[in-house]
């Protein structure tokens, strides 16, 4: 666990040192790597189990107490549909977007990365996009594709609920050709 | 004229003199209502009357305000002579007092400096046109223009073209007749030089004969020179005592309408409190105890030991700072506290205008109005107050002659008064009229399909329907309370103070609600339980009563779980299912926690792990990122640092007892 203050600790510092510019803070969800954009970052704090909320959305694991705001937080990997129960969150990423305020859980964060303007390339149009969607950009580091996050779209409750529900139902019909696949071994090494 | 333009005004120089000045408004109207009501206290009240006309007359002479200055001058020189019994002060001259002291209200709360006020009218039904004393500038005198919107468009198109325009001022002699003739002479002649673009009033117009003086508006494409308008306005016309002719620029008036009475359109919510300074005292003095906590922390840390004794003083020190700190919150909370009378003392003033409109005299008590409440809460208190205000005396108190009829004093009785249940403010508004007709209200909502013709409906339950959304039972639509808004916009506003309506009425002798509402809405006195492991909290007013209870009391009645609390059964849920899972979060066994919560007649029994207790809990509102969740109407921190949530024990029962009344 002291890696991982050491490493929040660090990043924490970078963001206040930054000046702007297209930088991405990476992690990653299921078999993904997504980036959020720097500048929506408050802070990476270390995860505390959120209180439940009744009725809400399952991809809104609760709301936590940040700096005495209440803010939920919502799980990334529920949203893409690749939840598993033994994941083992270690920290949230709150970010504010639109004067809204929230956290992502997040398994790890791996790096903080800077685009220039010619690596970012728009979202391609794919037949899914339960998952474009919420991309507001792409680009390519160390041979990974990098996911660029909208956060105003997460946020978009009902947006995303019925963008789930589609999911679902798309999966539903894939696995009843194979085994519903596994996402395991996806920790940041 | 003067004109202050807006940057001038520093900021917070404007908000004082806003918030003195309406204040100092408020009460001038408070005691004009008074004195309407009961003449003699004139004599006592005129040099109050005089003090705030004065003090207005000086703050606004400060802020470059010269109109406002000038009326004020002269409101205060007619106290003065009522002061020396020279004169009086007629019901009228309240009636204009008051629509001015709106007017010049709604005017400075539009701060707005760089537009005057336009404070002609006032000048003129104070009767003060003629006496043009020295100071005013004359052009203020006159009476002010009117021009609809083509005549507007006519007088600007010929300004930019630069043609000239002259307004003309004819004066009649007292005794003068005929007036439309010697205007319609004077008018002919001056037409060889120019033409007339408009006389007002207008020739065709009744009231002309009647004017001391009529204006007309001239019209000419070069510009007439000194020798023409000597021309002009030397023609000798019968019964015309002056003529003056001046050049004249036509100017859009500001689009700024006076509204007609004291009801004027709510101001944006006042950001600023005046506190009493023994209030702000009692802080400094807890900060000054808190230094000594302080400086007491820092000795321990300077003798850099770890001993029993080390050990004894920071116990005391960190007790000594939570009650501190816990005062020190209580002191803060203090200051958003403001005495009921700050809202209260608008009322005569409405009822007093209402009362004159429906002409059914009515008087206003009041008690308890020094109970204090929140500032946030005392003005989302005024729209609901006077909603019930006026339906009291729409549709409560009868006519007199109908009261005399049933042996009543023919002047209406309200009661408007506060006090202070706990946690709670409760206020109450009782009117002396007819009371609630059950069976009005019932026929009216079986005719708009609110209950089946053939249900069974306690008192109680009929006298709800009246905050069933849509229902009025006013026979016909009135402007003082049908405004297609009924009772139950009165019931959100209040639930959304999480406050409670309830109603008492008894035919022909009156009705009563009382309205009750949080302290503050910043802290709540709530009920802790546990459910799945998580602490959640329930405000205290929703929770009749606690239980554990066995298993074996529980009943099944139609599949649904009940307990028979005193011979009544009340319907039971499980608060883990609000969040989806059955059973697998409850490893409770033997006595089973039950909490009674109430909502109006409605009960429910919510079923918990485990009762914590009552406390205190500071609210704190979800961060919009989450959508609003009916269930869920804030959270608060606890000691432990856990996120508890609040439940809404409404909307909780809403949720399981789906179908009743209210």
């Amino acid at each position: 666990m002291a890696a991982v203050d050491n490493i929040m600790a660090i990043l924490n510092l970078q963001f206040t040192s930054l000046e702007g510019g297209t930088q991405q803070v990476i992690f990653n969800a299921g078999d993904d790597y997504f980036g959020i954009d720097i500048l929506n970052i408050k802070e990476i704090i270390r995860y505390i189990p959120p209180t439940k909320v009744p009725k809400a959305p399952v991809f809104v694991e609760g709301v936590i107490n940040f700096r005495g705001e209440i803010i939920p937080v919502l799980n990334l990997d529920r949203v893409f549909g690749s939840a598993s129960n033994n994941k083992e969150y270690t920290v949230i990423v709150v970010v504010e977007t639109s004067q809204k305020m929230y956290g992502l859980l997040v398994e790890n964060v791996l790096d903080i990365v800077s685009f220039g303007t010619a690596e970012i390339q728009p979202v391609p149009e794919f037949s899914n996009n339960e998952k474009t969607q919420y991309l507001k950009s792409m680009a390519k580091h160390d041979d990974q594709i990098v996911l660029m996050l909208d956060l105003d779209k997460l946020v978009d409750f009902e947006a995303v609920e019925q963008s789930m529900a589609r999911l679902k139902a798309s999966q539903s019909y894939e696995s009843s050709g194979k085994r519903s696949r596994s996402s395991k071994n996806a920790t940041g090494e | 004229m003067f004109v202050v333009s807006g940057n001038n005004i520093d900021q917070t120089l404007s908000r004082l003199f806003v918030a003195e000045t309406r204040e100092q408004l408020e009460k001038f109207t408070q005691i004009l209502v008074d004195v309407d009501n009961e003449p003699n206290r004139i004599e006592t009240e005129v040099h109050e009357l005089f003090r705030i006309a004065h003090n207005i007359k000086g703050s606004s002479g400060m802020m470059g305000l010269s109109n406002v200055k000038e009326v004020m001058h002269r409101v205060e020189n007619h106290f003065d002579e009522i002061r020396q019994g020279k004169a009086g002060l007629s019901s009228e001259m309240i009636d204009v007092l008051l629509r001015l002291s709106d007017d010049l209200l709604s005017y400075i709360e539009a701060e707005s400096w760089q537009n005057p006020w336009n404070s002609q009218q006032w000048l003129e039904l104070l009767g003060f046109e003629s006496q043009g004393k020295a100071g005013l500038a004359n052009a203020q005198l006159k009476q002010a223009l009117e021009f609809n919107e083509e005549q507007a468009k006519t007088l600007e198109s010929w300004q930019s073209a630069g043609k000239k325009l002259y307004r003309v001022d004819l004066k009649f002699r007292q005794d003068a007749v005929m007036k439309t003739v010697s205007v319609f002479t004077w008018k002919k002649h001056a037409e060889q030089w120019c033409s007339t673009f408009a006389v007002i009033p207008a020739m065709d117009d009744p009231a002309l004969e009647q004017a001391d003086g009529v204006v007309l508006i001239l019209q000419s494409e070069t510009g007439l020179d000194e020798q023409t308008l000597g021309k002009i306005s030397g023609y000798p016309v019968f019964d015309l005592e002056k003529v003056q002719i001046e050049s004249w620029e036509y100017r859009p008036k500001p689009a700024k309408p006076v509204p007609p009475s004291g009801e004027r359109a709510p101001a944006a919510a006042d950001q600023t409190i005046r506190v009493d300074s023994v209030k702000i005292d009692r802080l400094i003095n807890y900060i000054g105890e808190l230094l000594t906590v302080k400086a007491g922390f820092n000795d321990l840390i300077e003798r850099q030991e770890q001993s029993k004794a080390v050990w004894n003083q920071l116990t005391k020190l960190v007790q000594q700072f939570e009650q501190i700190t816990s005062d020190f919150q209580l002191a803060l909370m203090e200051l958003r506290m403001v005495p009921l009378n700050q809202i209260f003392a608008r009322f005569p003033r409405i009822i007093r205008d209402i009362s004159k409109r429906l002409n059914k005299p009515v008087e206003i008590e009041f008690f308890g109005e020094d109970t204090e409440i929140d500032k946030q809460i005392s003005e989302k208190l005024v729209d609901p107050l006077t909603h019930l205000i006026r339906n009291a005396m729409d549709h409560g108190i009868e006519s007199p002659e109908k009261r005399q009829v049933s042996g009543k004093p023919s002047t209406g009785k309200i009661r408007l008064g506060a006090s202070q249940e706990g946690d709670y403010i409760v206020i109450s508004i009782s009117d002396d009229g007819n009371g609630i007709d059950l069976d009005k209200v019932r026929q009216k909502a079986v005719k708009n399909k609110l209950i089946d013709p053939s249900a069974q409906l306690s008192k109680e339950e009929i006298i709800r329907l009246i905050f069933a959304p849509g229902f009025s039972t006013a026979e016909k639509v009135s402007d003082i309370s049908g405004r297609g808004v009924g009772l139950d916009v009165v019931e959100t506003s209040i639930r959304s103070l999480k406050g409670e309506i309830e109603v008492d009425s008894e035919l022909g002798k009156g009705t009563t609600f009382r309205l009750k509402v949080p302290l503050t809405l910043a802290i709540i006195q709530a009920f802790l339980v546990k459910s799945c492991g998580q602490t959640m909290a329930i405000p205290s007013v929703n929770v009749l009563e606690s239980y554990a209870i066995r298993t074996e009391d529980i009943q099944n009645v139609g599949g649904n779980d009940v307990f028979s609390l005193r011979q009544e059964f009340v319907p039971l849920f499980y608060l883990n299912r609000l969040f989806g899972m059955e059973d697998d979060c409850s490893q409770v066994s033997g006595p089973l926690s039950l909490v009674i919560l109430n909502r109006g007649r409605n009960k429910l029994g919510l079923v918990v792990d485990e009762l914590v207790g009552q406390a205190e809990i500071m609210i704190k509102q979800i961060n919009k990122a989450l959508p609003d969740n009916p269930l869920v109407s804030g959270a608060t921190l606890l000691g432990n640092g856990e996120v508890a949530l609040i439940l809404d024990a409404k909307q909780l029962i809403a949720e399981v007892l789906p179908g009743k009344v209210g």
